[in-house]
Parts: C-alpha cells; sequence; structure tokens
C-alpha cells in the first residue's frame, strides 16, 4: 500500500512497523528507532516536516515496552507536541512487531503559521491514570488545524490530571466526554463538528456501560465510530479511551 | 454547511442486551471529507453474515463500505485510510485477500491490528475507512 497518502491537505503517514527478532526492551526501542526514522522519511517524501505532525498512536504489543518505546519517541519528536493516544493491543500485522506508529499530518500553507496546539504539557509532569510515568515526551491535549481538530485519546483523567472513576468504565466515560466537549469548545468546535470516534475498551464488560455514555452524548448529532477491545491503555486502571475528530463547519 | 449524516441507527443493534439505545450513524460527509462507522459482517439492514467465518465478513464489510461512500457522494477509488481490526492473528491472510480484492489498484494508507475483541464476540473484523470527495 502507498506509505503517506494526501486526503484534502491531510497525510495519513502510517501504520508503520519495523519489525526485527527479540523480545526486550532494547528490542523495542530500537524498532522504535527504526519506525521514527520511516516516519521522517514518510514526512520528507510527501514534502511536510516533523512539525506538521497533529495526531500519533503508539500501538504497542506489550505494556513492558511502553517506557523504551516511548522515550525514544520522546527524544524523535522533541518539540512537536502531538496529540497522542497510546494502546496496548494483541497483535500487529508482522509477528516480529511490537510497534505500530499511526500518524497524521496537516501541512501548512505559508499563510497558516503553525498548527495551534492547546493545552501543551510534558509526560512527566502529567499523571497517567493515578500514576506517573518516567519517560520524556511532550504532547498537547488538542491541536487546530484551519480545518480540523484533533483531541488526545480521552479518559476519565480530568484536564488537570486528576483521575476519576477507578473501577467505574461509566464515570471515566463520562468524565472522557466532558473533556472531549471542553477541549473542542477551547479549539472553536462543539460536538456537531464531529465527525468520527474510535472507542477502545479494556474488557467486554465495559462496551455496555462506556457506549451508553458516549452514544448519549452524541445522540444529538451522530458520529461514525469503531468500537475496539484492546489489551490496555496507558495505565492499568484506565478502562476506557475516546479518540475523537471533528472537521470545523463553519469552514469550507 | 453542517456535516450530512447518513443512515442513524440505532446502537441497541449491535450493543444488545446492554440497555443501549442511542442513535449513530453510519457515514459523516464534512464538505469534501467522508468518515465511515467501522464496517463489520453486519449488513447496512442490520443482519449478521459470516459466523466463523472472517473472510465472508470482510467481504460484508467491503461491501458496505462502496454502498457507504458512494450514497455520501464518494467512490472506493476515493479511500485514502483503511485500518483493519482482527481480533485473531489467524484471520489476517483471508481478510487481507478480501480486502485486497475489493481494494484493486486502489492504494491506500493501511494499518493492521490484532486487538482482543469487537463490539459482539462473533465479529471477528471491523475495517474502517476514511475517503475523500476530489474536486
Amino acid at each position: 500500500m502507498r506509505d503517506a497518502l494526501a486526503r484534502d491537505g491531510t497525510q495519513h503517514l502510517g501504520g508503520i512497523i519495523a519489525p526485527m527478532p527479540g523480545h526486550s526492551a532494547d528490542a523495542a526501542a530500537a524498532q522504535a528507532e527504526a519506525v521514527f526514522d520511516a516516519l521522517e522519511a514518510r514526512i520528507a517524501a510527501a514534502g511536510a516536516a516533523l512539525t506538521d505532525l497533529c495526531k500519533i498512536t503508539m500501538q504497542i504489543t506489550d505494556r513492558a515496552f511502553r517506557q523504551p518505546v516511548y522515550g525514544v519517541m520522546g527524544r524523535r519528536l522533541a518539540g512537536v507536541r502531538p496529540v497522542s493516544t497510546g494502546l496496548i493491543v494483541s497483535g500487529l500485522d508482522s509477528p516480529h512487531a511490537v510497534f505500530q506508529l499511526d500518524a497524521l499530518a496537516v501541512p501548512r500553507a505559508p499563510r497558516d503559521g503553525p498548527h495551534e496546539r492547546i493545552r501543551p504539557y510534558r509526560s512527566t509532569s502529567m499523571p497517567y491514570g493515578r500514576g506517573r510515568q518516567p519517560f520524556v515526551a511532550e504532547f498537547c491535549m488538542a491541536v487546530r488545524t484551519p480545518r480540523q481538530v484533533f483531541l488526545r485519546g480521552q479518559t476519565g483523567q480530568t484536564l488537570d490530571g486528576a483521575f476519576v472513576g477507578a473501577g467505574d468504565p461509566a464515570a471515566q466515560a463520562r468524565q472522557a466526554m466532558d473533556n472531549v466537549t471542553a477541549l473542542l469548545a477551547e479549539a472553536g468546535c462543539t460536538l456537531a463538528d464531529a465527525v468520527h470516534a474510535t472507542v477502545f475498551v479494556t474488557d467486554r464488560a465495559f462496551i455496555g456501560p462506556v457506549m451508553q455514555v458516549v452514544a448519549g452524548r452524541f445522540a444529538a448529532q451522530p458520529v461514525a465510530h469503531a468500537l475496539l477491545v484492546v489489551k490496555g491503555l496507558a495505565a492499568p486502571e484506565i478502562a476506557m479511551e475516546i479518540d475523537v475528530h471533528a472537521v470545523r463547519s463553519d469552514v469550507g | 454547511m453542517a456535516h450530512l449524516r447518513f443512515r442513524r441507527f440505532n446502537t441497541g443493534l449491535y450493543y444488545r442486551d446492554q440497555g443501549i439505545r442511542n442513535e449513530m450513524c453510519m457515514a459523516v460527509r464534512a464538505g469534501n471529507l467522508v468518515f465511515l462507522r467501522g464496517q463489520t459482517g453486519f449488513t447496512l439492514e442490520g443482519g449478521f453474515t459470516g459466523i466463523g467465518d472472517a473472510a465472508a465478513q470482510a467481504d460484508q464489510a467491503m461491501r458496505n463500505v462502496k454502498t457507504l461512500l458512494e450514497e455520501a457522494g464518494s467512490a472506493m477509488e476515493h479511500i485514502c485510510r483503511i485500518t483493519t481490526y482482527i481480533t485473531d492473528r489467524a484471520w489476517r491472510e483471508p481478510v487481507y485477500q478480501v480486502i485486497g480484492r475489493h481494494l484493486g489498484g486502489i492504494a491506500p494508507v493501511g494499518t493492521g491490528l490484532i486487538v482482543g475483541g469487537l463490539a459482539l464476540p462473533e465479529m471477528l473484523v471491523e475495517i474502517d475507512i476514511d475517503a475523500v470527495i476530489p474536486a
């Protein structure tokens, strides 16, 4: 398949894997380096810059590899501040791949200036679930391009960093949707601008309580969606995550 | 202009026995961008095809994709991105063969994931598609 394909200026750059033998933290870091080499090559081939990157989805097959892979990501994307979603998945296309990167960039026209990055944060100053994580990486909560808004995957974590609803997937979903609504508003949008949602839960039993909240919030303006049961999210207490993509309906 | 939303459906069909009775939709058109609901072995009429047969489910999903894209004013050749979720590595080859047959020479960006499950246990594959309507 073609590597980087433009859709209305949006460059789809993933999913990138770099399968290699070995199942260790060092091997995972080596795969991550190769994946980010490939990302840089694809961005260059698309005539874009690393700073055009808006959204990344980090897909890892084993929670033990989160730290080495995110350490590489933090160094390779220093200063870029994309929004991010992190998943622990059962597998990738190749059995030798432990990490896959999905990425979206929107190349900027000179007149547009840099994309607006809302609520920037450093991984070391932001809790993930109830704990903190040792890798150093820079992210933000929302990226606004001239026409689109990309959000960080939202969970039971409030925008101030408190974790709400441990053991209660519905409460986490309510917090996540409160965050989505607030972040879209900060980016000049409403839920009516949302076009697609990807909902991740860590247990099939959470589908009902989570989707009841999510579908209820989108009832007035239904979105296209996909629903996945994954092995894990950024921290074990995080039971659900929702990825929302919006396109500003006031821009032609 | 407000986004256009196609084929609103009641989520009770997919998340059954879970008390969910809200509407979602199958496709959203935002200007010249088209986003589809993840497609599965469910027909657009709500019947399920291909119990235990990932290839048959993928075939149904891709038929739905064609119908939905055309309803939204796009077409298969304008697919930009395809994300394929399967529940077991064993489904990879049969599912990708079916997808490849439907895509033909179209070369979208692809991402493949093996996940722990989809909305219902009988669903073995879900295909998420973005497309465009060229000027």
